[in-house]
C-alpha cells in the first residue's frame, strides 16, 4: 500500500536514537559477553576467565567482599529505613515534611563526597577520632575508616534515605481507615500489623532490599574515594583492570563484570518472582 | 493511636536527622574553619572559598566544564527521544514495547560496567569514535536515559497527542510541524524538569568520568578528588559548592513537577506519583 | 447527485473484520445531518474516514462531484469538532481560532477580522487571550467550533463534541450548534450516540448498526415508523414482539416482529369498549419507574412484558400487582 510504503520513511526520525543506542547500549554489553569467554588475543570460546576468577583467592575476596558490603548494608539500611518510615508515617505533618525534605537533601551528598566528608569525621585526624581520643571514647579512637567497616559504614549511609524515600509510600498505603475498620472488629494493634500492616509493608521491603543490593553491589565512587584501587571490591577490580596503567586485562575484567550483572539479575529476578506472588496471595 | 505516639516518632526523626546531616555540616565546618579538630571549630574564615575563586586552581572553569558536560547529553537525548517518540506514536505503536526494553537496560547495566565496556570497545581504535569527551557525551546519554524516557512519557500522557495532531492536520499542518510547534511546547515545563533531573544526575557523577575521560575533561568529581590531596579544606569548600548546584536543580525539578502535576489527571497522577518517587530515588544510583 | 456521496465504504482495522461493510450513504448541501448509533457501530469511523484520519480498504468518497478519497486531511476543506476538542494548550483562543487561518497563509489583518467575527458568534467576548486550561468545558467545545469553522470548509464534522458536558449546558451548546449552522449554512454532519440529542438537532438522521446504514429519514419519521427491529429498540423504548408473541396477545398472525410505542398503549382499570381499529387486552403490573414527566408500567399480558408509557399527570394510577386493561391503534403496529 502506498501509504505504508510512506509510512517507512519515517523510520528516518528513528535513525539518530538508534544509533546512539546500538553504538553505546547494546554494541558495549554485546562486547562484555564476548569478552568475558574469548580467549587473551586470539578467537575462540573459552572458560578459562570465569575458572581462573573461582579458583583465584583475590579475586573470591572481592567477590566475596562485595555481597557480604552489600548484603550488610542493605539490612542494615533497610531496617533503619523502616523505622523512618515508620516514624515519618505517624509523625506530625510538619515534621514529616521537613523529614522527608531532609532526607531528599542528603541524598543529594552521595558518593565522592560523603566518602570525604567520612574522612573528615572518621579519617586518620578525623574530628570524632581526635575526640574520641581525647575523651577516651575507644570505639571513635580506633576507628579505622579505611577498612571494610568504614566502606560498611559509608555504605549504610548512602543506603539510608534511598531505603527511607522508597520504603516511606507503602506506609502511607496503610490508611487510617484500614486501622478503624479493624479497630472495630476489636483487632489489637499487634495483630492489625501482624494481619494487615505488614502484609502491605512487605512487597515493597523485599522491592527495596533489591534495589539497595544492587546499588551497593555497583557502588565504585565511595569506595574508590576511600582506597583507590586498594580495595577488594568488584566494581574496583573491574575498572583497574580496564583503565591499568600497567597491564589491562579486558578479557578477565568482562568476565568479573558478567559476574556482577549476574548477581545483580539473580537478585532482581528473585525479588520481582516473590513480588509477584505476593501480589498475587494479596 | 496516632497522636499519642507522635511525639515520640518526631523525636526519632530528629535523631534520625541529625545522624543522617552529620557528614554534611562536618565539611561544611570544616570549609569554613582553619581548625576542625575538637568539637569546637577555630579560627573562621571565607578564605577557602575566596581561595577557589581567586587563587591558582580556579573552579569556575571546572564548573563551567561540568555544566556543558551534565547539559549538553539531556539536551541531545531530548532530541532523539522526542523523534523517535513522534515516530513510534504516530506510525509505528506497535515499537512502543521495543522502546521502553531498550530505555530501561541501563537501570540493569551500572555505571561502572558502561563505562568501561565502552572505554574497551571504543577508546583504543583510534578516529572520532575514540574521542574521550564523545565516548563520555554518548555514555552521559545512555545513563539518563531511562528517566529521561519515562520523564516525556510522563509528560506526553497530560496532553492528548493524537487528537491534537488530527486537529492540527484538518486545519491545514503537517504532522511534524504540529508535534514540534505544538505538543512540544506544550510540554515545556515537563521537559524541563526531566533535563533538569538528568542534569543533576550528571553533574554528581564520578564513576563515568573517572574511568571514561578523567585525565581529558576535569568535572567537578574529578577536581574534588584531586583537590583533596593537596588541602582538605579546600576540598571541603567544593564539595560544599557541589552540593548547593545539586541542591538548586532540585530544587528546580521539584517546582517544576509542581506545576504540571496540577496538570495531570487524578488517575494517572497517582501511577505517576508512585513512579516518580522511584524516579527521584532511582537517580542516585550511579553516583554513589 | 448530493453533495456528500459515500460509495461501496469498505474499512478493516485488522484485515478481517468490516467496521464498515459496503456503505453508500448521500447527504445534501446544507443538511445538518446525523450519525447514529451505539458504540462501535462505525459512525465515528465513518466520520474519520471523510476527515481523512482512516485510510480506506474500497470506496469513494466525493465532496460536490469532487473525488476527496485519497486527499490528506489539510487539503479536503472540512472543519471538524473532536470529542476531547483538542485545543491546542500553548495556545490563547485567539491563536487556537487563527492557526488554520495561518496555515492558509492569510494576511495578518484579515485573519484579525476573521477571528473576530468567530469570537463573536461564538459569544467568547473577553475570552481572547485565555489559554485553554483556564477555560470551563462548554467554552472549550465552542473554542473548538470556531477554529473548526473559520477557514469556511465545506463540511463540518462533529464527532460527539457534546459527550463531556452536563446535562444542562448540553441543551444550550445544542441551539447554538443548530444556530450556528443556519446562520453559515454549513454542511453538517453530527456523530452521536444520544438519541435525543439526534432528534433534536437534525434535518435527516442516519441510524447505523455494524457498519452499515439501518435507516435514514427525517427525525420525526425514524422516530415514529422504524423500519427494522434495531432501529425501533434503539429509538425510543419500543416494545418489539417476536410474532408468536404478538400472536398470543392479539390473537393475530404476522411474519415479522411487531414494534409498539409504550406511549400510544393506553391505559385503563376497566375494560375498553370493543373497537375494530385497536386492539384490547388485559394484564397485571409488575414493576414501574418515572423519568422525568414521563411515567412507565411494565404490564405483563399472559406471559408478554408490554411497556407503557403515560404523562405524569396525576399520582400512580397502578398499584404494582394491579389489574389493568390496555387498548392501542392496529396502526400503530409496526412490522419491523
Amino acid at each position: 500500500m502506498a501509504s505504508k510504503r510512506k509510512n517507512l520513511s519515517y523510520l528516518v526520525f528513528l535513525l539518530p536514537f538508534l544509533v546512539l543506542i546500538v553504538l553505546f547500549e547494546i554494541f558495549p554489553l554485546v562486547s562484555i559477553l564476548i569478552n568475558s569467554v574469548k580467549p587473551v588475543e586470539t578467537a575462540g570460546f573459552t572458560l578459562e576467565h570465569f575458572t581462573s576468577i573461582f579458583t583465584s583467592e583475590y579475586y573470591m575476596m572481592s567477590i566475596r567482599n562485595s555481597l557480604m558490603i552489600a548484603v550488610f548494608s542493605s539490612l542494615i539500611g533497610l531496617a533503619v529505613a523502616v523505622i523512618g518510615a515508620y516514624a515519618i508515617h505517624h509523625a506530625t505533618p510538619k515534621v514529616k515534611r521537613f523529614f522527608i525534605n531532609l532526607i531528599n537533601m542528603t541524598s543529594n551528598f552521595q558518593g565522592i563526597q560523603l566518602a570525604f566528608a567520612f574522612i573528615i569525621l572518621l579519617g586518620n585526624s578525623g574530628v570524632l577520632v581526635l575526640i574520641g581520643q581525647q575523651m577516651g571514647v575507644d570505639f571513635l579512637a580506633d576507628f579505622d575508616v579505611y577498612s571494610s567497616t568504614g566502606i560498611l559504614l559509608t555504605f549504610i549511609y548512602f543506603q539510608i534515605p534511598l531505603a527511607t524515600l522508597l520504603m516511606y509510600p507503602s506506609f502511607d498505603a496503610i490508611h487510617q481507615e484500614y486501622k478503624e475498620a479493624a479497630m472495630l472488629l476489636n483487632a489489637s494493634n499487634f495483630s492489625f500489623w501482624m494481619r494487615v500492616g505488614i502484609p502491605i509493608v512487605l512487597p515493597s521491603i523485599f522491592g527495596t532490599f533489591s534495589v539497595l543490593f544492587s546499588n551497593a553491589l555497583a557502588a565504585y565512587a565511595t569506595p574508590y574515594a576511600l582506597m583507590g584501587n586498594n580495595y577488594a571490591l568488584l566494581p574496583i577490580r573491574i575498572s583497574a583492570m580496564f583503565t591499568g596503567d600497567v597491564v589491562q586485562q579486558v578479557e578477565l575484567g568482562s568476565a568479573l563484570s558478567v559476574i556482577l550483572l549476574l548477581l545483580m539479575s539473580v537478585m532482581t529476578l528473585i525479588s520481582t518472582n516473590l513480588l509477584k506472588k505476593m501480589r498475587k496471595e494479596g | 493511636m496516632q497522636k499519642k505516639h507522635a511525639w515520640f516518632n518526631n523525636v526519632l526523626l530528629f535523631v534520625l536527622s541529625l545522624v543522617l546531616v552529620l557528614p554534611l555540616i562536618a565539611t561544611l565546618v570544616n570549609s569554613l574553619f582553619r581548625d576542625f579538630t575538637s568539637i569546637i571549630p577555630k579560627g573562621f574564615t571565607f578564605s577557602f572559598y575566596a581561595e577557589l575563586f581567586t587563587g591558582e586552581n580556579q573552579i569556575l572553569p571546572v564548573l563551567l566544564r561540568t555544566v556543558v558536560i551534565a547539559v549538553i547529553p539531556t539536551i541531545i537525548l531530548l532530541i532523539l527521544l522526542l523523534l523517535a517518540m513522534y515516530a513510534i506514536q504516530v506510525y509505528f505503536p506497535k515499537l512502543d514495547k521495543y522502546l521502553d526494553i531498550l530505555s530501561k537496560i541501563p537501570y540493569g547495566i551500572q555505571g561502572v560496567i558502561l563505562a568501561v565496556s565502552i572505554l574497551s570497545l571504543y577508546s583504543g581504535g583510534g578516529g572520532i569514535l575514540s574521542n574521550r569527551i564523545l565516548l563520555l557525551t554518548s555514555a552521559y546519554c545512555i545513563i539518563i536515559l531511562p528517566y529521561m524516557y519515562q520523564g516525556i512519557k510522563n509528560a506526553l500522557v497530560t496532553i492528548e497527542v493524537m487528537p491534537i495532531l488530527e486537529a492540527a492536520e484538518i486545519l491545514g499542518a503537517n504532522k511534524v510541524y504540529a508535534y514540534f510547534r505544538i505538543v512540544v511546547p506544550s510540554i515545556t515545563k515537563g521537559l524541563l524538569a526531566t533535563m533538569l533531573l538528568s542534569t543533576g544526575i550528571l553533574f554528581g557523577d564520578f564513576v563515568l568520568v573517572n574511568i571514561l575521560a578523567g585525565s581529558y575533561y576535569k568535572t567537578m568529581g574529578i577536581f574534588l578528588n584531586e583537590i583533596r590531596g593537596s588541602s582538605g579544606h579546600a576540598a571541603s569548600a567544593v564539595s560544599v559548592i557541589m552540593f548547593v548546584v545539586m541542591l538548586i536543580l532540585s530544587f528546580g525539578v521539584n517546582k517544576l513537577n509542581k506545576d504540571t502535576k496540577s496538570k495531570r489527571k487524578s488517575a494517572k497522577a497517582i501511577k505517576t506519583s508512585h513512579s516518580k518517587v522511584k524516579e527521584h530515588t532511582n537517580h542516585e544510583l550511579y553516583r554513589v | 447527485m448530493s453533495y456528500i456521496e459515500f460509495k461501496n465504504i469498505k474499512k478493516s482495522y485488522d484485515g478481517e473484520n468490516l467496521v464498515l461493510k459496503d456503505l453508500t450513504l448521500s447527504i445534501e448541501e446544507g443538511h445538518l445531518v446525523t450519525l447514529l448509533g451505539p458504540s462501535g457501530c462505525g459512525k465515528s469511523t465513518l466520520l474519520r474516514s471523510l476527515a481523512g484520519f482512516e485510510s480506506l480498504d474500497s470506496g469513494t468518497i466525493t465532496i460536490n462531484g469532487k473525488d476527496i478519497t485519497n486527499l490528506p486531511p489539510g487539503k479536503r476543506e472540512i472543519g471538524m469538532v473532536f470529542q476531547q476538542y483538542s485545543l491546542f494548550p500553548n495556545m490563547t483562543v485567539s491563536e487556537n481560532i487563527a492557526f488554520g487561518l495561518k496555515m492558509k497563509k492569510l494576511d495578518k489583518t484579515i485573519i484579525k477580522e476573521k477571528v473576530a467575527r468567530m469570537i463573536d458568534i461564538v459569544d467568547l467576548k473577553g475570552k481572547e487571550a485565555t489559554y485553554p486550561k483556564e477555560l470551563s468545558g462548554g467554552q472549550k467545545q465552542r473554542v473548538a467550533l470556531a477554529r473548526a469553522i473559520v477557514n469556511e470548509p465545506k463540511v463540518l464534522l462533529l464527532d460527539e463534541p457534546l459527550s463531556a458536558i452536563d446535562a444542562q449546558l448540553r441543551k444550550t451548546l445544542q441551539k447554538q450548534i443548530r444556530r450556528i449552522q443556519k446562520e453559515l449554512n454549513i454542511t453538517t454532519i453530527f456523530v452521536t450516540h444520544d438519541q435525543d440529542e439526534a432528534m433534536i438537532l437534525s434535518d435527516v438522521v442516519h441510524v447505523m448498526n455494524q457498519g452499515k446504514v439501518e435507516q435514514s429519514g427525517k427525525p420525526t419519521e425514524i422516530y415514529t415508523h422504524p423500519k427494522t427491529h434495531f432501529v425501533a429498540s434503539f429509538m425510543g423504548n419500543y416494545n418489539v414482539l417476536a410474532p408468536q408473541q404478538f400472536e398470543q396477545l392479539s390473537g393475530m398472525k404476522k411474519d415479522a416482529n411487531i414494534a409498539i410505542r409504550p406511549e400510544v398503549i393506553d391505559s385503563s382499570k376497566t375494560p375498553f369498549e370493543q373497537d375494530e381499529e385497536r386492539y384490547t387486552l388485559a394484564g397485571k403490573v409488575v414493576d414501574q419507574s418515572t423519568s422525568g414527566n414521563i411515567l412507565s408500567y411494565y404490564v405483563d399480558c399472559s406471559g408478554v412484558n408490554l411497556r407503557v408509557d403515560e404523562l405524569y399527570r396525576s399520582f400512580n394510577l397502578f398499584k404494582v400487582g394491579e389489574e389493568v386493561h390496555l387498548s392501542f391503534e392496529k396502526r400503530n403496529c409496526l412490522e419491523v
